[in-house]
C-alpha cells in the first residue's frame, strides 16, 4: 500500500472506490470495451470531474464522433463542453479521419502530425488529462497495425513525460478473448479497465472491471454499473458494502398498536424486517400500515413493484388508512416501477437516488418476490445485501414483502440468504377453520429483543389490521399455509 | 484546358527534419518534375504551424495534399513509389497525356 501510486480521481463514485482512488495519476490507462459499453461516457465524465472539481484542464481527442456530436452526448447528461472550451479548460483535437476516402499509403509515415497537435493543445490549455478516443480508428484509417501500435507506444511516453493522467479507449470484440481488437494492451500495457454490456435474455447488464494496474492496489472483478441520464456512469461496488452498521436501540412504531405489543415496542431503528406470506394474506397492508404509522417528523418510502402508485393508494383508503394524506403532505413517496423495467442493479441504483433525494426514515418495499424473478439468485442476493447495508447506514428501518405461501418459496428466499440477513421475521398465512379461511401470523424471528412467538389470528377490516388472540391449534405456519384443523379461532 | 494555365498546387505536411522528411522532400522535388509546368508546393512543418494542422486535420506525416485543383486528396508516407503516390493524387493521366488536365478524381 505504501508504494502505491498517486490516484486521479475520475468522480466516478464507484469506480473511485474499487480503484481505491482513480486512475493512476500522471500515466496512461487503456480503457477497452466494445462498442456501446461506455468508454466515451466514462471518459468525458472523467474530463469533466477534473474541469469541475479539480481545476483540471483537458484535452480530448476524439477519433470516431465529432467534437460537435461530443458536445450533444455530453449535453445529455447536463454537462457543457462548450462552456468549458470557452472557459479554455477544454481543447479538442479533432482526429476524426475524413469519412470519404483512405488515404493511398506509399512509403513510410508516423503520427506526428497528431502527436504535435495533441502537445501544442495540452500546452495552450495547460491540460492535465488527455483523452484518446478510441485508437481503433487509426488501425481502419492507416492500415498498418505495426506502426499505429508503435505511434501509440511513441504517443504514450509523449503523455507520461508531459505527466498528465491519459484514457486511451481502444475498441475490443465482444466474443474475442482478445483485451483490444489490435492488441494495443501490448504497447498501454501498465493499467487496463474493460467495460462490457451483456445481455442475457432481456436484461442489460453492464460491468467495470479493472484488468490490471502496475503498482497500485485495486479491486478484482467485474462490477456491475449503469448509465444515468443525469449523471452518467454510476458504479455499484457490491462489496463496498460493509457489516459494521450502526446498532440502534430506538424503537419506532409498525403502525399497528397489537404489532408493536407482539415485537415488544416496535421495531428498531435501522433494521430490516420481512414480512412473508401467500398472496392476498396481508403483506402489502402490513407495509402501508408502517408507513402510516410514523410520526409527523418522519418521512417514508414506498417501492411498489406490484401494483400501480393509484391501485395502491385506493386500497390504503379501503383499509382506512390515512396514506393518501401522508403522500398529499409531501411525508410519503410512492415510487412504483415494472420489476422487469430494469435490471437489478439499476434497480438499486434508482432506490439508492431516491432515498438520498428524500431522505426517508422508514422504507416499505412490496415486493421483494418480483424483483427476485427478474435476476439470477447470485444477483438477487447482492441486491438485497446491498438494500439492506445502504438503508442501515443512513438509520432507515425497512419492511420488505416476499410472497412465499409453500415450503418452495420460503426455501428460495433462504437460498438468497433474504431471511439470514433478515432483522425480522413476520409469517402471514392462511389456516383453514371450520366452514371458514382465516389469516393467521407469528413473528418468527426478531433480532435483539424479546418478542411473543405464539400464532395470532388477524382479520383486515376496514380499519385496517386486527390483531386477535393466539391460536390454540396447529397451523403449520412453516409449511404450506393452509391446514386443516378443527379448533376455533376466537 | 492547356497544362500551362491550370495551376496545380500541392502541400507537404511534415514533422521535423528527420529522416522521413528528408526522404519526403525529395519524392516531393521528384513528383515536380514529372508534373512539370506549374506545379507549386507548400510545406508545412507541423512542429511550427501546428494551428494548420489542426485546421486540416493531419494525422499522419508525411502527407502530400492536392490542393489545386480540386478534388483535395491525400498521400501518407515519404512517396517512395512515385507511381502510386501520382495516383493517389489524381496527377497520373497528367503525366501520361499533355493533352489532358488533372484528373477529377483518382478513380
Amino acid at each position: 500500500m505504501t508504494t502505491d501510486v498517486a490516484r486521479a480521481p475520475t468522480g466516478i463514485e464507484g469506480f473511485d472506490f474499487l480503484s481505491r482512488g482513480g486512475i493512476p495519476e500522471g500515466r496512461t490507462t487503456l480503457l477497452a470495451g466494445a462498442a456501446g459499453t461506455g468508454k466515451t461516457v466514462f471518459s468525458l465524465s472523467c474530463v469533466r470531474h477534473g474541469i469541475e472539481e479539480l481545476g483540471e484542464s483537458a484535452v480530448y481527442v476524439p477519433l470516431e464522433e465529432s467534437p460537435a456530436d461530443l458536445r450533444r452526448t455530453a449535453a445529455s447528461f447536463g454537462w457543457d463542453l462548450a462552456a468549458y472550451e470557452d472557459a479554455g479548460d477544454l481543447r479538442f483535437v479533432d482526429a476524426v479521419p475524413p469519412s470519404n476516402e483512405q488515404p493511398v499509403i506509399t512509403g513510410s509515415f508516423d503520427l506526428g502530425a497528431l502527436i504535435s497537435r495533441i502537445e501544442h493543445a495540452i500546452e495552450q490549455v495547460g491540460a492535465k488529462r488527455v483523452v484518446i478516443d478510441a485508437v481503433s480508428t487509426l488501425f481502419s484509417y492507416l492500415p498498418d497495425p505495426a506502426r499505429i501500435r508503435w505511434e501509440i507506444f511513441r504517443l504514450r511516453r509523449v503523455l507520461q513525460e508531459r505527466g498528465v493522467t491519459s484514457i486511451i479507449t481502444a475498441e475490443r470484440d465482444r466474443e474475442s478473448p482478445l483485451l483490444t481488437r489490435n492488441g494495443v494492451e501490448a504497447y498501454v500495457t501498465d493499467n487496463v479497465v474493460v467495460l462490457r454490456n451483456r445481455h442475457d435474455g432481456r436484461q442489460r447488464s453492464r460491468t467495470v472491471a479493472i484488468a490490471k494496474f502496475r503498482a497500485a492496489t485495486h479491486q478484482q472483478g467485474e462490477t456491475p454499473f449503469t448509465i444515468r441520464s443525469d449523471e452518467g456512469i454510476v458504479v455499484t461496488p457490491l462489496s463496498a458494502m460493509t457489516l459494521e452498521q450502526p446498532t440502534s436501540t430506538q424503537r419506532i412504531s409498525t403502525g399497528v398498536d397489537e404489532l408493536d405489543e407482539l415485537t415488544g415496542g416496535g421495531l428498531y431503528q435501522a433494521s430490516a424486517v420481512l414480512v412473508s406470506g401467500p398472496t392476498g394474506a396481508g403483506k402489502t397492508l402490513t407495509a402501508c400500515h408502517f408507513l402510516a404509522g410514523m410520526a409527523s417528523d418522519e418521512r417514508g418510502l414506498l417501492f411498489a413493484f406490484e401494483e400501480s402508485r393509484s391501485q395502491l393508494l385506493r386500497d390504503a383508503d379501503g383499509w382506512g388508512l390515512p396514506l393518501r394524506g401522508f403522500v398529499d403532505d409531501g411525508q410519503v413517496l410512492v415510487h412504483s416501477d415494472y420489476p422487469e423495467r430494469f435490471s437489478l442493479e439499476s434497480h438499486l441504483i434508482r432506490i439508492k437516488q431516491h432515498v438520498d433525494d428524500f431522505q426517508p426514515t422508514r422504507v416499505a418495499l412490496d415486493s421483494l418476490t418480483a424483483l427476485q424473478r427478474i435476476g439470477t439468485v447470485r444477483g438477487f442476493r447482492e441486491f438485497v445485501l446491498g438494500l439492506l447495508s445502504y438503508l442501515k447506514e443512513r438509520g432507515i428501518t425497512l419492511i420488505m414483502t416476499a410472497t412465499a405461501s409453500s415450503a418452495k418459496e420460503t426455501e428460495s428466499l433462504t437460498q438468497s440468504h433474504v431471511s439470514s440477513v433478515s432483522d425480522g421475521i413476520i409469517l402471514l398465512r392462511y389456516v383453514e377453520a371450520p366452514g371458514t379461511i382465516e389469516r393467521a401470523m407469528s413473528i418468527l424471528k426478531l433480532r435483539g429483543t424479546e418478542h411473543d412467538r405464539s400464532i395470532r389470528s388477524f382479520r383486515i377490516t376496514g380499519a385496517g389490521l386486527e390483531i386477535g388472540e393466539p391460536l390454540d391449534v396447529p397451523a403449520n405456519m412453516l409449511g404450506d399455509g393452509i391446514v386443516a384443523f378443527g379448533g376455533r379461532i376466537e | 484546358m492547356s497544362r500551362e494555365t491550370v495551376a496545380i498546387r500541392l502541400r507537404l505536411y511534415i514533422t521535423g527534419d528527420g529522416p522521413l522528411t528528408v526522404s519526403a522532400r525529395s519524392s516531393v522535388d521528384a513528383i515536380r518534375d514529372r508534373v512539370g509546368g506549374d506545379c507549386e508546393i507548400e510545406i508545412v512543418d507541423v512542429l511550427e504551424d501546428p494551428d494548420t494542422a489542426e485546421r486540416e486535420q493531419v494525422l499522419a506525416t508525411p502527407t502530400l495534399e492536392r490542393l489545386d485543383p480540386p478534388p483535395r486528396l491525400r498521400v501518407v508516407g515519404d512517396l517512395t513509389d512515385l507511381d502510386r503516390a501520382l495516383d493517389g493524387l489524381g496527377l497520373r493521366v497528367w503525366r501520361d497525356d499533355e493533352n489532358h488536365g488533372p484528373t477529377e478524381s483518382p478513380r
